[in-house]
C-alpha cells in the first residue's frame, strides 16, 4: 500500500506542464490527482470518496465513460466530472 | 450542535450504598457504515426480526431501528443510519445519518456509534470512521467482510487497527455470524468504553487562520469547543452549512471569510479536511494493513468486462429485465390464483354461517372482497422486492444504473429511476418504495411522480374488457400482430412515453435543479445473504398489507355503503339484476354518477360510466365489477361475453344510435392509462414524499395532474375522433 504525498501546503505549484484532463487519460494508466473543478457538492463526494488532491487513480476502463480504481474501490464517473479534474499522467 | 455526552449505562452508582447489582444497561446504539459493507446484514444479524420501521420526521428517509437483548435485561436499540461515504452531506441521507448522530431530528442523541467497515476497501471506510472518531461519542468499529479480504489478498492487523484507532476493532463475518458474539458483548459495553479523543497538527497559520471560525461555532453556534477544529474544517468542505445551526445567517459569512484566509495560508479550503483524513488514513493502513501485489484484475473485473460491454452489456441487462417480468407476472400467478381462491373460500365460509342482510353483504362483498382484491397483489409484491433485493445485494443494480443513465439523464432522472419505473408495471406500490435508491431527493421525487403513469397490473382487466369489446381482431402487418394486441401495446407505450415527458417537465418546474452528473461506486460482485433478502421482503410485505391494506378496507367499507343506501325496494316482477341496476342508480354512489355526469358527458361517457368512475376511485379494477353490477350481468370479470353483448348492444334513448363506439372505448382506456385511481398508490406517495403535510402535497400534485392528463387526453380522442369522422 502506498502512502499518499500530501501536497496541502504549496498549492500554487499544482499545475505543472505535463498536466492533462482525467477524461483524456487512456486504459490502464495511472494518474495523479491535481485539481477537482466541477460542482462543490460533487467534488465533496469524489473527496470523501478518496479522489482527492494528491491521491493516485488507475484508469480501469475508458469507454462511455471513466471506470476507476481508487484506493481500491471501482468508480464510475461521467465525462462531465472527469474532464473537470486536472491529472498529471505517471505511466502510459 | 455537540451536547454533552449522555451515558445511559447506569452502572456507575457513586452514592455510597452501591446495589449489588447494577441496573441493566439500556442504550442507543447508532449503526453506520459506507454503502455496500454489509451493514444491513450485521443490523439483522443483531437485532433477528425485532425491527421497527419507521420514517425520520419530514424527510423521505426511513428510519429503521432494532433491540438486542442481553443478559439482566440489558437492551442496546440499535438505529440502522442510511448508508454514508462521510459526515460532509452530499446527499439527503448523508445529512439525516449525521443529523442523527448529532441529535438534531430525533431528541436523543445516540450514546455511542457503532462503525462497519469494510475490510476489502479499509482505506475508503476510514474516512467515515475518521469523522466518527471525533463525535465526541463512544465508537465501536466492526471491521466486516475479513473473508473476503483475505480472498484478495489483503490482511487487517486488527490489533495494530486498535491501537491506531484508540478504539475497540471488532473484525466480522456478517453473512456467517462470525465475530458477532464479541461484538454484541462489546456493544452491551458500549457506552462504558472512552470517548476517544485526537486532533489533527495543523499547520500554524493554518490554525490561525481557522481559529475565528472555531470562536463563532462555540460562541454563536452551540458547537461543543472539543470539536470546534473538526467541524470548522469540515464546514469548509461543505456546499453549504446544515440547515440545525441555530445562526445560519451568521455562519454563512464566517465560513466565506475563513475560506479567504485559509485559501491566503497556500492551502485549498475546500479539500483540507480530505487532505488531511486522508493523509492520516495513510499512516494507519501503512501500519494495519498487508496487501498482496499485482492484485490489479479481481473478479468483479472480469464480469464487469462482460456486464458493462457497450453491446453485451444491454444484452444482459434486457436478459435481466425480462426474466424480472416474466417472474412477476407468471410466477406470482399460481400463487395468485391460490390466494383469490382462498379469498373467495373465506367469503363462502363467511357468507354461508350468516343470514342476508346487510351484515353479510357487508362482510362479503365490502371486507372480504375489497381487502381481497389487494391482497392478492402480494405475491407479486413479494417477488419484485426479492428479485430487486438480489439485484440490489449483488451489486448488479450500480450497473443497471450506469448502463441506463444516459438514457434517463435526457429526461432528467438519474440511471437509479429505471428500475422502479419498470416496476411499475406490476404494480406502482413497490415501485415507489423502490425509488428510495435514488440518492436525490429531486430525482427520486420526479421519478415517484410518474411512476403511476406506468400501466401496472390493475390496468390489464380494463384493457382487456374494453378491447375485446370494442376493438376488432384483425390482421395487420400479415399477420404477424392482431390490431387487438396492438391497442394493448399501445397502451402500454402511451403511459411509458407520457410518464418520461411529465418528469422531463418536473425536473424543469417544479423539481427543477441541475442533473447530477454520475459519480457511482461499483461495488464488487457478490452473493446476496438469504437471510437479508428474506428480511427485506418480510418487511416489506409487512408494511404493503398494513398500511395499503387498512386503506382499502376503510374505501372499500365506504364504497359498499355508498352503494348499498339509501335502500331502494325492487318493483314487483322485477328480476334480481333489474333490481340491482335500480338499487345502484337509486343509491349514494348512483347519485354521484348522475351528478359527475355533466363532467364526463364532454368524453362520451353516461351518468353508468360516471359512476364506475367514481367507484373506481380507490381501486381502478373495481371499474369492472362495478360495470358488472350496473349491467346486471352478476360476477363480471373482464373475460366475460355478457357484459361485452351488453356494452355493444347498449342504445342512446335520444339518439337510438349505440351508446359504446370504439371511440368511446378507446378514450376510456386513454382515461385508465392516465388516471390516478389506487387508494394504496396514493397512501404510498404521501409517505415515500415525506409524510404529513409534505407527503400529502406531492399526492395531491400526482392525483391531480394525473386526474387532469386522463380527462383532458379522454377528451382529445373523443372530440377529436368525432372531428375526424370517427363517429360517436
Amino acid at each position: 500500500m502506498t502512502v499518499i504525498a500530501l501536497p496541502i501546503a504549496e498549492q500554487t505549484d499544482r499545475r505543472p506542464v505535463q498536466s492533462c484532463r482525467l477524461g483524456d487519460c487512456a486504459s490502464g494508466q495511472t494518474a495523479t490527482v491535481v485539481e477537482l473543478r466541477c460542482g462543490e457538492s460533487e467534488a465533496c463526494r469524489l473527496r470523501a470518496l478518496g479522489l482527492v488532491e494528491g491521491s493516485t487513480v488507475n484508469i480501469v476502463d475508458q469507454r462511455h465513460c471513466m471506470l476507476l480504481d481508487v484506493r481500491g474501490a471501482r468508480l464510475a464517473l461521467s465525462h462531465a466530472i472527469t474532464n473537470g479534474i486536472t491529472v498529471v499522467p505517471s505511466r502510459g | 450542535m455537540t451536547g454533552p455526552v449522555v451515558t445511559a449505562s447506569a452502572s456507575h452508582d457513586t452514592t455510597g450504598a452501591a446495589p449489588l447489582v447494577a441496573p441493566p444497561v439500556r442504550a442507543r446504539v447508532a449503526l453506520i457504515g459506507n454503502p455496500n459493507t454489509g451493514k444491513s446484514t450485521l443490523f439483522n444479524a443483531l437485532t433477528g426480526m425485532r425491527v421497527r420501521v419507521g420514517n425520520f420526521p419530514g424527510v423521505t428517509v426511513e428510519r429503521v431501528e432494532g433491540t438486542l437483548k442481553g443478559a439482566g435485561g440489558a437492551t442496546i436499540t440499535i438505529l440502522d443510519l442510511p448508508g454514508c461515504y462521510s459526515l460532509s452531506p452530499a446527499s439527503p441521507d448523508e445529512e439525516i445519518a449525521l443529523a442523527a448522530l448529532h441529535g438534531t431530528h430525533d431528541a436523543a442523541r445516540p450514546d455511542a456509534v457503532l462503525v462497519v467497515a469494510d475490510a476489502t476497501q479499509l482505506e475508503r471506510n476510514l474516512f467515515l470512521v475518521s469523522q466518527v472518531l471525533e463525535l465526541g461519542l463512544p465508537v465501536l468499529v466492526a471491521l466486516n467482510q475479513v473473508d473476503a479480504a483475505a480472498d484478495l489478498g489483503i490482511t487487517v492487523d486488527a490489533v495494530e487497527l486498535i491501537h491506531a484507532l484508540g478504539v475497540p476493532v471488532i473484525p466480522t463475518v456478517a453473512t456467517r455470524g462470525e465475530g458477532l458474539d464479541v461484538l454484541r458483548k462489546a456493544l452491551l459495553r458500549a457506552t462504558t468504553h472512552e470517548v476517544p479523543t485526537r486532533r489533527f497538527a495543523l499547520r500554524p497559520e493554518v490554525a490561525e487562520a481557522l481559529a475565528p471560525l472555531e470562536r463563532h461555532l462555540v460562541a454563536t453556534q452551540r458547537v461543543a469547543p472539543a470539536v470546534a477544529v473538526l467541524d470548522a474544517l469540515r464546514l469548509l468542505a461543505v456546499p453549504a452549512p446544515e440547515s440545525w445551526y441555530p445562526q445560519p445567517r451568521e455562519l454563512a459569512p464566517e465560513l466565506d471569510e475563513a475560506r479567504i484566509r485559509v485559501a491566503s495560508t497556500g492551502a485549498n479550503p475546500r479539500s483540507i479536511e480530505a487532505e488531511l483524513r486522508y493523509a492520516w488514513i495513510g499512516t494507519v493502513v501503512a501500519r494495519a494493513v498487508v496487501r498482496r501485489d499485482g492484485m490489479r484484475r479481481t473478479t468483479s473485473d472480469r464480469i464487469d468486462a462482460v456486464a458493462l460491454h457497450r453491446l453485451w452489456g444491454p444484452v444482459l441487462f434486457l436478459a435481466i429485465m425480462a426474466l424480472l417480468f416474466q417472474s412477476i407476472f407468471s410466477w406470482a400467478a399460481p400463487m395468485q390464483d391460490a390466494l383469490e381462491a382462498g379469498v373467495g373460500a373465506i367469503g363462502d365460509v363467511v357468507g354461508s354461517l350468516l343470514p342476508p342482510g346487510d351484515l353479510r353483504d357487508l362482510l362479503v362483498r365490502g371486507v372480504i372482497g375489497g381487502v381481497g382484491s389487494v391482497v392478492v397483489f402480494l405475491p407479486q409484491i413479494c417477488i419484485l422486492f426479492l428479485a430487486i433485493g438480489f439485484l440490489e445485494d449483488s451489486g448488479y443494480m450500480a450497473r443497471a444504473a450506469f448502463l441506463m443513465d444516459r438514457l434517463m439523464r435526457r429526461v432528467g432522472l438519474h440511471g437509479r429511476s429505471f428500475i422502479p419505473m419498470l416496476s411499475g408495471y406490476a404494480c406502482a406500490v413497490p415501485a415507489i418504495m423502490a425509488t428510495r435508491t435514488i440518492e436525490e431527493s429531486r430525482d427520486r421525487l420526479a421519478t415517484m411522480m410518474v411512476v403511476p403513469l406506468m400501466s401496472c397490473s390493475a390496468r390489464l382487466p380494463i384493457y382487456t374488457l374494453l378491447i375485446g369489446a370494442f376493438v376488432p381482431s384483425v390482421p395487420i402487418v400479415g399477420g404477424v400482430v392482431d390490431l387487438q394486441g396492438v391497442t394493448m401495446l399501445g397502451m402500454y407505450l402511451l403511459g411509458t412515453v407520457t410518464a418520461l415527458a411529465v418528469a422531463a417537465i418536473f425536473r424543469r418546474t417544479l423539481l427543477r435543479g441541475p442533473v447530477r452528473p454520475m459519480i457511482l461506486e461499483l461495488p464488487p460482485y457478490r452473493l446476496p445473504h438469504w437471510r437479508t433478502l428474506a428480511a427485506t421482503v418480510w418487511s416489506r410485505a409487512g408494511l404493503f398489507l398494513r398500511r395499503a391494506g387498512t386503506v382499502i378496507l376503510a374505501c372499500s367499507i365506504v364504497l359498499w355503503a355508498l352503494a348499498t343506501y339509501p335502500r331502494t325496494a325492487p318493483a314487483p316482477g322485477m328480476s334480481e339484476a333489474q333490481a340491482q341496476e335500480l338499487q345502484l342508480e337509486r343509491s349514494a354512489l348512483g347519485r354521484v354518477g348522475h351528478a359527475m355526469e355533466p363532467l364526463v358527458a364532454p368524453l362520451g361517457y353516461d351518468w353508468k360510466i360516471g359512476v364506475s368512475i367514481a367507484a373506481s376511485f380507490a381501486a381502478r379494477e373495481v371499474f369492472v365489477s362495478t360495470m358488472g353490477t350496473i349491467y346486471g350481468v352478476g360476477e363480471a370479470d373482464e373475460t366475460s361475453e355478457a357484459l361485452r353483448d351488453r356494452l355493444r348492444g347498449e342504445v342512446d334513448a335520444d339518439t337510438g344510435r349505440p351508446r359504446y363506439t370504439t371511440l368511446v372505448a378507446v378514450g376510456l382506456m386513454v382515461f385508465y392509462v392516465y388516471a390516478l385511481m389506487c387508494m394504496s398508490t396514493i397512501a404510498v406517495t404521501v409517505r415515500e414524499a415525506g409524510g404529513g403535510r409534505v407527503g400529502w402535497r406531492w399526492a395531491a400534485i400526482q392525483f391531480g395532474y394525473m386526474l387532469g392528463l386522463a380527462w383532458g387526453m379522454a377528451f382529445l380522442v373523443y372530440q377529436g375522433g368525432r372531428l375526424l369522422g370517427f363517429g360517436g
